[in-house]
């Protein structure tokens, strides 16, 4: 016993009913475990679908976008005139790849 | 959980090798680690939410949170501490939705009903429901666990300070409520 403690409170702890190892809590734990791993695969399986699916869709958009951004980092380096919009798409690019480089570099990839 | 082939090996086998194969996905040895400390991790959370059934649902959100984040368990011989960080961090959580879901003032009056007085032995759990939860924290993990105030500042993240006033604080109140209990009972003994 720590000299730090009230020996009466530490006995009304000591003499506390313990609880005894239970099956059934296992039992419980094991059907917890495989419902949570089922709807982690299943979650997995739907977030894959959706993002085919977006990524089906959008495609168009996407590849319009994209080539519009060549275009102006293209005329950037051609001309001062599009030269802002040149760093912007640069700037954009070095900053939606600074996550992956960070993650990488950390090892927690 | 059906103890496997290996489960009487691994139920010898030091705690650090077993927490290496959990660690390494291992199911039976993960299983195995649930046997060896499953009644530590009930009776704290029994002691935290005076509700058994309660206790036993959070023990089992603690374990399921271990199998999901054994990985990242660095030092295996650390397993134990880190269990009860678990335990107590899912206690607080539940305290957070019932606050949020306003259930606190339904688990007072539960608390209520249990009279010190209505057993023969003074209810711990009565006693217990007397002090706010970190107080209450703070005394479980030092007479129960048997914790150094700086253990329980690593596992509650509280300041060393503000866990000794906290240890003091719910002794004292615990205290008084063991000398209301004793001389309830010695009124009871001249009566008779």
């Amino acid at each position: 016993m720590r000299s730090d403690q009230d020996p009466d409170i530490r006995r009304l702890f000591a003499e506390q009913e313990r609880s005894r190892p239970s099956d059934d809590f296992m039992l419980q734990l094991g059907k917890r475990i495989d419902a949570r791993q089922r709807a982690r695969r299943v979650n997995g399986v739907l977030a894959i679908a959706g993002c085919l699916v977006l990524s089906a869709v959008s495609a168009p958009w996407i590849a319009q976008i994209a080539s519009a951004l060549v275009d102006f980092t293209a005329a950037g380096v051609r001309g001062p005139m599009q030269a802002p919009v040149a760093w912007l798409v640069v700037g954009a690019t070095v900053v939606g790849w600074s996550p992956v480089v960070y993650l990488w570099r950390t090892g927690r990839w | 959980m059906n103890p496997g082939p290996s489960a009487g090996i691994l139920g010898s086998a030091a705690e650090a090798s077993v927490v290496v194969l959990a660690r390494a996905g291992d199911r039976a040895a993960f299983e195995e680690l649930v046997r060896r400390h499953q009644c530590p991790v009930r009776d704290l959370l029994r002691s935290l939410c005076r509700n058994a059934v309660l206790a036993d649902d959070l023990a089992q959100e603690t374990f399921l949170q271990c199998w999901a984040h054994i990985g990242s368990l660095r030092a295996p011989e650390a397993f134990g501490a880190w269990l009860r960080t678990l335990a107590i961090n899912a206690w607080r959580q539940h305290l957070r939705r019932a606050t949020v879901f306003g259930k606190l003032a339904e688990l007072k009056t539960v608390d209520q009903v249990t009279s010190p007085m209505s057993t023969e032995r003074l209810d711990l759990n009565y006693a217990l429901g007397a002090l706010s939860p970190n107080v209450r924290l703070c005394v479980v993990l030092s007479y129960q666990e048997g914790m150094s105030h700086g253990e329980i500042t690593a596992a509650t993240g509280l300041p060393l300070g503000t866990v000794k006033s906290h240890i003091a604080r719910g002794t004292a109140r615990l205290r008084e409520i063991l000398a209301e209990y004793n001389s309830s009972c010695e009124r009871t003994s001249h009566a008779q």
